[in-house]
């Protein structure tokens, strides 16, 4: 089992989930994230600095799903959330040791 | 009684050690002693067996201590601990300053006595043997030190043993640097330092050596050792330990991975491995020994604090601080430094630190953050006994005075790096170099901070505690002032307020600031949808129509959800009073909705305008101001972080679309569409400025897609060649808005292409004149098809129906027999914008060369007459209601005219005439003297005019037309434009076209006489 976690732009986020709907990943928890932006190069001063921001709203997507789903979530989430432009965001995945569902006791993948 | 002068101390002092019992007693009360039969007592134990009594100069320090019988006391035991009463009491009367340093010393401070105690040789090294007591001392020397003492001991437990005693020596010699003034109190905090980082360096090669004889080096995945480094923070990071603080660290490794022991058996995880290495740094540092501890570690800092990892990857920092890194962090970072351990994998933590603190974004305005935590940190105390005596923690005090300096650095660190320093004093003087803060400032910030400094180093090395009381009793506070150099107590009191009293100020200057009343507005939200009230709210803030405003907020409130409403509600009174004085505030608000909901993440969206005053400022004023601009954003949201965060991307929009991405092209004509129209409607722009921006954006695209284009028809014909096997040339020439450098928002390119060279294309054998044309013809289609510019070609030989591209010999016969006198005004602005420069100055000659053929004649000016006429719009002459600002008799044309005829009448002499932009040439025109300075002004006025009101129309809408809109309309747009009412700007309008008319008629009819 592996967690997958994705930050990515806010209007990207209904592509993103239909893009894992359609390789059958439905469930999925969400939440808006602040947070920073690295900094790139110089940060010369032009006109605009009056309304330059740092960081934009981003969002959380958070699934776990069992190995064998793993590159197929992610190439979903590339899919959904790639815009090629820089800032489009980031994948994080972890392993997960164990799942265990509250009502039934269930473990494992039967869990997930 | 009157305090006993210094003739008279001695006398007394004389008396206390000769005389009688009563007389001594006397005496010794009249020098200060609370308990004179106890002081005698010890006396004369001193004086001993055989009889030599104490050195009268000693008991006169004694009595100038200020607390006389604690210092007799101090100085019996120490006296006894040294075991040589005689030999010492000589030096005394050898050495009377030793004597008198000594007194002070241990009369103020029973933790320096306990350390004399324990070692009285150390008396001799002190003063006599270390030069350090005065001169500074740095880590180097501190580590030459040690090695010297350690050197021989190789057994860990010894090794640690002699880095106590040198820790407890250093700790003495800088206690009593600090007591007798020797220093700086910036130097003290420097020594502390250097002490602390010095013992962590031992520490850890001792923990890392124990820990790898058992489980091995701990290694990468391929092989490579792991790194580790002790990050210091707070006091320590600043290079300003206190006397008697805690030490507050981090630890960090580099690589995950497992230990290679000799025994497979024992290898572990490298997270285990550093996990257990910092426990076993803890354990050694805080180890109460008979020599006592080294330090008290606060671990707390870490992420997630008490109930975070002890010890985490450099990777995990990474991700806990780019996702939830808060700004307390932020500030905390700033004073982080390297105490020990790897100096590679310092400088990439430093690398995170440092674009974390000053990189980053604001949850919220960081005053208002930092002044939150300082009222947190101020309820807190509330509840402690002695809240009023805390010098780190009360109003005025050292806690204030960094909370001011670290709020600045985080506020200008990032413009300004050199503000970025970890030490208070230093950042002090460089955001004063800065021009943050003013001398005034920067002085009292210093003043109060090495006041306080000074004072809570002495409360500590008092009793060797972390203490921040300040003294109460007035013996005490006598003692205090003594040692700070005052003259007495109540001088002190008062240099003590006046610090606090400084510092408070500039905090409550840089922290507190206040809010607009909105009560009322706040409100709106609770109001049912559809009730009277909320719309006349609305209205009463220029909503038209209240309702749908308020169906509008509630959608927005909606969207928000959990926080995000909390969120919207701090957002609302701000959003509601920018609009309102939005040139449409009802479309505003509908674009706003648009807006947010396109861009998704609504409540950190709220979040975010709410405490980025400028970023909201453009967005509000986007939303109320351009319709057009607003829909950029609603169709694709990433232009809005291109716009916020433009140097995100690091130029690989530019590049995608400079290789020929039409996609990339497309994206960097509507981000900088929207960067400048932005500009523009915030004022940070002029008119002028905006137009030739503008021109300068459709040139760089239109250069972007000829190359496109260009590759395109090449990669289907094959490379065009001359019959002589040269390359054919070809060029691009612009005219009109574009040529003039003047374009405005949707403006069309008026473009004409000439090529040079008969033959035909490599490959396919395609004729170079289809070559060419297709050229063309792609390119056109390429701007049109991609939404990036509609394009005029009308300009070409022939007009419509001719081909797109022509020869330059053809193009030179049509210029010389059969061009119409139309072209020459419009070729008058006719410039090179793309492809071959050799063949577009040939034929910017031959464009000259037919421009400036003849004078300008009395049919000529006839012919440009009629040809006006021709072009004013049939409703115009019939009368009809509607102002065209551009064709309408009097319009912008007019003035367009005008200069066109002028470098028609003078540019054949005069080539600074030659310019293709009407505001230069009117300019131009008067600097010369060939127009008038009154009608030169006129008309330049007129024409920024008629432009500003052309450029607020488009602005709305791209599309929109050249005609001044009526009613509701006008009066949005008279507010867009900010200058004056609806009907004054209407009414200015019209008697300037008619004037305009009247010089051009008149103006025209002069030229040929």
């Amino acid at each position: 089992m592996k967690k997958i976690e994705a930050y990515i732009k806010p209007f990207r986020l209904d592509e993103v989930k239909d893009a894992l709907a359609e390789v059958g990943i439905l469930g999925l928890s969400v939440g808006e994230v602040r947070g920073f932006g690295r900094q790139r190069g110089h940060s010369e001063l032009y006109r605009g600095a009056e309304y330059k921001v740092d960081f934009m709203p981003k969002i959380k997507i958070e699934l776990v799903v069992d190995d064998a789903a793993v590159e197929r979530a992610v190439e979903a989430i590339l899919q959904g959330a790639k815009t090629g432009q820089v800032g489009d965001g980031k994948i994080f995945i972890s392993a997960i040791l164990e799942a265990i569902r509250i009502r039934t006791g269930e473990t494992g993948d039967n869990a997930i | 009684m009157p305090p006993p002068n210094e003739r008279e101390v001695e006398r007394l002092s004389q008396v206390a050690l000769t005389a009688s019992q009563t007389e001594a007693r006397r005496a010794l009360r009249r020098l200060g002693f609370k308990e004179p039969q106890t002081a005698l007592q010890g006396l004369d134990r001193l004086a001993g067996e055989p009889p030599l009594p104490l050195p009268v100069r000693v008991l006169v320090d004694i009595a100038a201590s200020g607390l006389p019988d604690q210092a007799l006391q101090r100085l019996e035991r120490f006296i006894d601990s040294s075991g040589n009463r005689l030999s010492l009491f000589a030096r005394f009367v050898d050495d009377p300053a030793l004597a008198q340093n000594l007194v002070r010393v241990i009369g103020f401070s029973h933790f320096l006595t306990d350390l004399l105690v324990r070692n009285p040789e150390y008396l001799y090294w002190l003063f006599e043997e270390t030069p350090y007591l005065r001169e500074a001392l740095d880590k180097n020397d501190l580590r030459k030190i040690l090695e010297q003492d350690m050197s021989g001991r190789h057994y860990s437990q010894s090794r640690l043993e002699a880095l106590r005693v040198v820790h407890r020596r250093e700790w003495l010699r800088i206690g009593v640097a600090e007591v007798l003034r020797l220093k700086p109190v910036a130097q003290i905090g420097r020594e502390l330092s250097a002490l602390a980082d010095v013992v962590l360096e031992v520490v850890l090669d001792e923990a890392w050596d124990e820990l790898t004889a058992r489980f091995g080096r701990p290694r990468d995945e391929r092989g490579k050792a792991a790194r580790f480094c002790i990050v210091c923070l707070g006091k320590h990071g600043g290079q300003e330990l206190n006397y008697s603080s805690d030490v507050d660290l981090l630890f960090a490794y580099d690589a995950e991975g497992r230990t290679r022991p000799r025994r497979k058996d024992e290898a572990i995880e490298n997270s285990e491995f550093f996990q257990r290495l910092g426990e076993r740094l803890i354990q050694i540092l805080t180890e109460i020994t008979p020599q006592g501890f080294f330090y008290r570690v606060d671990m707390r800092l870490r992420p997630e604090g008490g109930s975070g990892a002890l010890v985490r990857s450099l990777r995990s920092y990474w991700i806990y601080y780019e996702t939830q890194g808060e700004l307390w962090e932020r500030q905390m970072l700033i004073k982080a430094r390297r105490a020990a351990g790897s100096q590679v994998l310092w400088k990439r933590l430093h690398d995170l630190f440092s674009s974390f603190s000053y990189g980053g974004h604001f949850a919220t305005r960081p005053q208002e953050e930092i002044g939150r935590i300082k009222e947190r940190i101020e309820a807190e105390i509330l509840t402690r006994p002695n809240r009023d005596n805390n010098i780190k923690l009360q109003a005025g005090g050292i806690r204030d005075i960094e909370f001011v300096v670290q709020c600045l650095q985080l506020l200008n660190g990032r413009i300004n790096p050199q503000a970025r320093s970890h030490h208070t004093l230093g950042a002090i003087g460089q955001l004063l170099a800065a021009g943050v803060l003013s001398r005034k400032e920067a002085r009292e910030l210093k003043e109060g901070y090495e006041f306080f400094r000074r004072l809570e180093n002495l409360l500590q090395i008092e009793g060797g505690r972390s203490v921040y009381a300040v003294p109460e009793d007035a013996q005490r506070q006598k003692v205090i002032a003594v040692l700070m150099g005052q003259r007495n107590g109540g001088a002190w009191r008062r240099q003590f307020h006046k610090h606090l009293r400084r510092v408070r100020a500039i905090f409550d200057r840089l922290f507190y600031q206040e809010a607009p009343e909105t009560d009322e507005l706040k409100r709106i939200l609770e109001l049912a949808a559809g009730t009277a009230e909320a719309a006349e709210i609305l209205q009463r803030y220029g909503f038209v129509d209240g309702a749908v405003a308020h169906r509008n907020l509630e959608q927005l409130a909606a969207m928000g959800r959990g926080t995000g409403r909390e969120n919207f509600e701090a957002l609302l009174p701000e959003l509601i009073v920018s609009l309102a004085s939005a040139p449409d505030p009802d479309q505003g608000l509908l674009q706003f909705v648009q807006v947010v909901s396109a861009y998704g993440a609504a409540s950190t969206f709220y979040h975010l305008l709410h405490t980025h005053a400028g970023f909201r400022k453009l967005l509000i004023s986007l939303c109320g101001s351009s319709r057009f601009l607003a829909e950029l954003i609603q169709r694709d949201p990433a232009l809005l972080d291109g716009l916020v965060t433009p140097d995100a991307d690091g130029g690989a929009l530019a590049q995608m679309a400079w290789k020929g991405d039409i996609r990339a092209i497309e994206r960097l004509r509507q981000q900088e569409l929207l960067r400048l129209g932005c500009d523009d409607l915030l004022g940070l722009t002029t008119a002028e400025e905006t137009f030739l921006r503008l021109t300068e954006l459709a040139e760089e695209v239109l250069q972007m897609v000829f190359s496109l284009a260009w590759r395109n028809v090449v990669r289907r014909r094959g490379k065009p060649r001359t019959r002589q096997g040269g390359e054919a040339r070809f060029a691009c020439f612009a005219g009109g808005k574009f040529g003039g450098r003047e374009m405005d928002f949707g403006s069309d390119l008026d473009l004409f292409f000439v090529y040079e060279g008969e033959g035909q294309s490599g490959r396919t054998g395609t004729d170079n004149s289809v070559f060419f044309i297709e050229v063309a013809q792609e390119l056109i289609a390429l701007l049109q098809g991609h939404g990036l510019f509609e394009v005029d070609a009308r300009l070409r030989p022939e007009g419509r129906s001719a081909p797109m591209a022509i020869a330059l010999p053809g193009y030179r016969r049509y210029l010389q027999k059969r061009a119409a006198t139309w072209e020459r005004l419009a070729l008058s602005r006719a410039r090179l914008v793309a492809g071959d420069a050799e063949l577009g100055r040939r034929v910017m000659r031959s464009i000259h060369g037919f421009v400036f053929r003849s004078p300008v004649d009395k049919a000529l000016v006839q012919e440009v007459g009629d040809m006006r006429r021709r072009m004013e719009p049939v409703a115009e002459r019939r009368r009809g209601r509607q102002v065209d600002i551009k064709r309408g008799a009097g319009g912008m044309v007019d003035v367009e005219f005008i200069a066109q005829v002028m470098v028609l009448k003078w540019g054949k002499d005069k080539m600074k005439l030659r310019l293709t932009s009407t505001r230069q040439v009117l300019e131009e025109m008067m600097k010369m003297q060939l127009l008038a300075e009154p009608q030169g002004r006129f008309l330049l006025e007129t024409y920024d005019l008629y432009r500003r009101v052309e450029k607020g129309l488009r602005l709305a809408s791209e599309q929109a037309p050249n005609t001044l809109p009526v009613d509701r309309e006008l009066v949005r747009l008279a507010r867009r434009l900010g200058t004056q009412e609806a009907g004054a700007l209407a009414a200015e309008i019209e008697q300037r076209m008619q004037e305009t008319r009247r010089l051009f008629e008149s103006l025209l009819s002069h030229l040929t006489k």
